[in-house]
């Protein structure tokens, strides 16, 4: 039978690309577009006069906020974070069972369970705003049913740190505190302006970030992704696979990379020794003879989380990536 | 002319006791099954609460003291989520039935001939294709370029294999069943590698594959039911035309089967109710092909109450299914038909080898 | 009921051409074939392998298409009649004596009603009646509450014949009923069939292999050779040695029993010329 056939050999693609976070990939439905409010009020602060308010959230859609949103249910654990970060944690009714930060999130009602989204548990938490996840993240047909039972759905899916900062200010007066947002950004601007500096002038070497690897294949930051940026900002060279992020060993030999960021040591505790992980990755076909792995260069990265997670706290994976490049350039770990 | 003692003895075929037996006993398993599966579900809307929403709903008894969400749960969620496993188990398992009997082969499916490689096909390709086609249209209807495209996929691909298989003289069934193959690799070959290209969109392809009665909403159920309902009809009555093929062809037809005719419309009538049945909720398997046989061990070979028994069960099935999938943390349903069905049917398969060895 | 006129034959055949398609061109198997038989006859049809009898019995019973000629059931032209119409006139006993599992006996001789039937869903008050005529008929009546798995190959024969006599067939086609039955079962569908022709009134035309079985059954028995029929009798006699041995190309004796009646044996030595 068709699709039984099919499973099984592509289960391995399945959690490749499953845990190939932020790549650009292919394109969504609409127009991606960084959230900007269309018709917003002066900047007045008292959040009552904010609303009626309507955005355009990142897949072009145009959202109406009635009022002030009191009642939130995020379906992505980077949407959760900003949320926190804006001081509105505790309008948090239904969050994805990945959230893990800030603490308290751990404790709120679960609606997206092994990463589907149960959408009576969504319904039953009678939230007045929904934060999705764009790219299929939270997939189309369930932003879909959540709009069809009339339920007020925001979509968010920045892709550069540009488009954080918009969503962090946009969700800034989706739930009318605008001033946190520009605080909260600004901070982050300067904490990454500061990163830029301190790397200036530094060698920028070849750096792989390996987000997964297993059966000899590779999966890398995609060309052009987030991912890639943040490397480049962070003072390093990346060495990119396709829009996917596949990397095939013929491409990563050629390329020869001279410094390896194991992002995979975040969820394999077998690499987290830099020894092991040296010897573990010189026994891959075709590694040993990496530059890299030859001078040694082979670092296990912990932060993959931060890194890879598109909200407040993505300046810390920044910060932890310049860190692990170029090491001499910082002081020891605050 | 006075029946002989002989006569008065016969047994012709399930009478009518053994059929209403069957048959409400099937009904009311169904029932059972349904309420149950629309008193629970992942959220507190229980049974208590669930009732006194519906009989508001229904026969305007009562006042409102429940949320609204409760009510959008009941009747937005859980009842066309209830009415579609009922309405796709039945027909999944109906078709399989037409399939077993019209190919004369016990491991035919209702996908055998290419309506789940279609399907997927069509599927696919709406879930990568940007959406600047005329949705408009599918969104009118209540359907999305998804299930618009695994329906036409679906029939489009039974349609050629109709067509290939097609000889000199007549559509010979070994013909069918090749052609079905090879046409279903074809097009997995395809859905491969539209989902190797999928990227990001992997999940979703994967899920959609596996079966779900997730996006059953009475939109899409207003379109897909009818159509299985028709096939339904025009099945049943049928049912000698089905006991006809199981002596083979040649017999058929001399008992005054037009064979290519309904060969067509047979095949014609299940492809549509599978169809349908996989738009709205993508691939499930083992129904179409486990309960026909289970209950053929059960109840006889006989179409005349094998078919309508078929559908009932079909739909107990898929419900209970879905409530544990439910319930179980959302796995697709078509891994719990899995779980159930694989069980079921080597148990069958023992206790024929068993039978046949004696 | 349509009326025909009393002498109207059951069958007739006149320039009767059939065959296969095959990949390599069209075989043809029958060329100018050529039978009359009348309402109540028996006839025996013979031949050597390959020589068409199925053929011909697959253009009567409607399942093959001639290529040319005539054929006429019962005054009506073959393509005259609807598939329904055929089934209720002309019943066929296959070679083949596999059975669907599950059913019982009663159930499947019950299938013989299909092309009566009237009603989407009920039976037909007549079907009781025809199928216990129809298990008397084929001497099945104790097999009628039994499953079919259980039966003999003797057993499910007679179970196919009661089948076919549920139909109510006013011509019956029997291919090679004897294949795989023993001595004792191949008489007992020859009393079977003699006690039919009392019963009911039924033409019967049966594809046999064993020359004194068509003797003594048939009321004449006629030779399927290169494509055509001719008569299998002369002078009297129902099969006549030569133009026996002309169609199966093997000497043929005849010899006679002790109590006087003919008895046809091939040569296992060819006679000297």
């Amino acid at each position: 039978m068709a699709p039984h056939r099919l499973l099984a050999p592509l289960v391995v693609l399945c959690l490749a690309l499953v845990a190939c976070a932020g790549p650009a990939g292919t394109s969504s439905p609409s127009a991606p577009g960084a959230g900007t409010p269309t018709a917003s009020p002066s900047t007045a602060s008292s959040p009552a006069s904010l609303f009626p308010l309507t955005l355009t959230d990142d897949a072009g859609r145009e959202v109406l906020l009635e009022a002030s949103p009191e009642r939130i249910v995020s379906l992505a654990p980077s949407n959760t974070e900003i949320v926190c970060a804006l001081d509105a944690c505790d309008r948090l009714v239904g969050v994805t069972d990945f959230d893990d930060y800030p603490p308290q999130v751990l404790e709120i009602d679960k609606v997206v369970v092994a990463a589907a989204v149960d959408v009576e548990r969504v319904v039953a938490a009678e939230p007045d705003l929904v934060l999705a996840a764009g790219n299929e993240l939270t997939p189309s047909t369930v932003i879909a049913q959540l709009d069809d039972l009339g339920l007020t759905v925001l979509v968010l899916y920045p892709e550069t740190l540009d488009e954080v900062y918009a969503d962090i200010e946009l969700l800034g007066r989706a739930v009318g505190n605008p001033d946190a947002a520009a605080d909260l950004v600004a901070g982050m601007e300067q904490r990454v302006h500061a990163v830029v500096e301190a790397v200036e002038g530094a060698d920028r070497p070849l750096t792989l970030y390996e987000v997964f690897h297993g059966e000899g294949t590779t999966y890398t930051a995609g060309e052009g992704s987030f991912l890639a940026s943040l490397l480049d900002l962070a003072g390093a060279e990346p060495l990119t696979g396709d829009a996917q992020g596949l990397l095939t060993p013929e491409a990563l030999v050629a390329a020869d990379p001279e410094l390896i960021l194991l992002g995979t040591a975040s969820y394999d505790p077998s690499l987290a020794d830099p020894g092991t992980a040296l010897e573990t990755v010189a026994a891959r076909t075709g590694w040993s003879e990496l530059r890299a792995v030859r001078d040694e260069r082979v670092v296990p990265y912990v932060e993959d989380i931060v890194t890879t997670r598109p909200g407040p706290r993505i300046v810390d994976g920044l910060e932890a990536l310049a860190r692990a490049i170029h090491p001499d350039r910082f002081d020891a770990a605050p | 002319m006075s029946a002989t003692p002989v006569a008065r003895q016969l047994v012709l075929g399930p009478s009518l006791g053994r059929a209403t037996l069957v048959l409400s006993a099937g009904v009311g398993l169904l029932a059972v099954v349904s309420l149950a599966a629309v008193a629970f579900g992942t959220t507190g809307v229980g049974p208590g609460e669930a009732a006194t929403i519906l009989v508001h709903r229904v026969l305007g008894i009562g006042s409102v003291s429940w949320p609204a969400s409760s009510e959008t749960i009941l009747w937005e969620l859980r009842l066309p989520r209830v009415a579609a496993g009922i309405i796709v188990g039945a027909g999944l398992a109906c078709a399989g039935t037409v399939f077993q009997a019209l190919l004369r082969n016990p491991l035919a499916d209702p996908y055998i001939i290419g309506t789940a490689a279609g399907a997927s096909f069509g599927a696919v390709s709406a879930l990568l294709l940007p959406a600047v086609l005329p949705i408009a249209v599918g969104a009118w209807l209540g359907l999305g370029m998804i299930q618009l495209l695994a329906f036409a996929g679906a029939l489009t691909t039974v349609a050629v294999v109709f067509a290939v298989a097609r000889g000199r003289s007549g559509t010979p069934v070994i013909a069918l069943l090749l052609a079905g193959y090879a046409i279903s690799s074809l097009l997995a070959a395809g859905v491969a590698l539209l989902m190797f290209l999928s990227g990001d969109r992997l999940m979703a392809v994967v899920t959609w594959l596996l079966g779900s009665l997730a996006g059953a909403s009475w939109p899409r159920l207003a379109i897909a039911a009818p159509l299985i309902v028709v096939s339904f009809t025009l099945l049943l009555l049928r049912w000698r035309t089905l006991n006809a093929l199981l002596l083979g062809e040649q017999a058929a037809a001399h008992l005054g089967v037009e064979l290519e005719r309904e060969k067509r419309i047979l095949a014609g009538l299940a492809a549509l109710a599978t169809s349908a049945g996989v738009a709205i909720s993508g691939t499930i398997g083992f129904v179409g092909l486990v309960v026909p046989h289970l209950l053929r061990l059960a109840f006889g070979p006989d179409h005349r109450l094998l078919l309508p028994a078929t559908m009932v069960y079909g739909a107990a099935l898929l419900v209970l299914a879905d409530l544990g999938a439910r319930m179980a943390g959302g796995i697709p349903v078509g891994v719990v038909t899995a779980l159930i069905g694989a069980p079921f049917f080597l148990w069958l398969l023992r206790r024929s080898l068993v039978a046949h060895a004696r | 009921m349509r009326a025909e006129r009393e002498g109207t034959p059951a069958l007739r055949l006149s320039g009767l051409a059939a065959g296969y398609r095959a990949a390599d061109g069209d075989r043809s198997v029958l060329a100018g074939v050529s039978l009359e038989v009348a309402a109540g006859e028996l006839v025996a049809l013979l031949g050597a392998n390959g020589s068409g009898k199925t053929t011909l019995l697959r253009v009567i019973g409607g399942v093959l298409e001639p290529r040319a000629g005539v054929v006429e059931l019962f005054g009506r032209p073959l393509g005259a009649w609807s598939r329904r119409e055929l089934a209720r006139a002309v019943a066929v006993l296959p070679q083949s004596t596999e059975l669907p599992d599950g059913f019982r006996v009663s159930e499947v001789v019950n299938l013989g009603r299909i092309p009566h039937a009237r009603r989407a869903f009920a039976a037909d008050p007549d079907d009781t009646r025809a199928v216990a005529a129809a298990l008397r008929d084929a001497d099945a009546e104790e097999l009628a509450g039994r499953p079919v798995r259980e039966l003999s190959g003797g057993e499910r024969q007679r179970v196919l014949l009661a089948l076919a006599l549920a139909q109510e067939p006013r011509l019956l086609l029997l291919d090679e009923p004897t294949l795989h039955l023993d001595l004792a079962h191949q008489l007992g569908l020859v009393q079977l069939l003699r006690r039919l022709r009392l019963t009911r009134r039924v033409t019967v035309i049966a594809v046999l292999h064993d020359l004194n079985l068509a003797a003594g059954l048939a009321d004449r028995v006629v030779l399927v050779q290169d494509g055509r029929v001719v008569p299998a009798g002369r002078d009297g006699r129902v099969i006549d040695p030569e133009l026996a041995r002309a169609a199966f190309g093997v000497a043929i004796e005849e010899a006679v029993t002790g109590d006087g009646r003919r008895v046809l044996a091939p040569m296992l030595r060819p006679p000297r010329p």
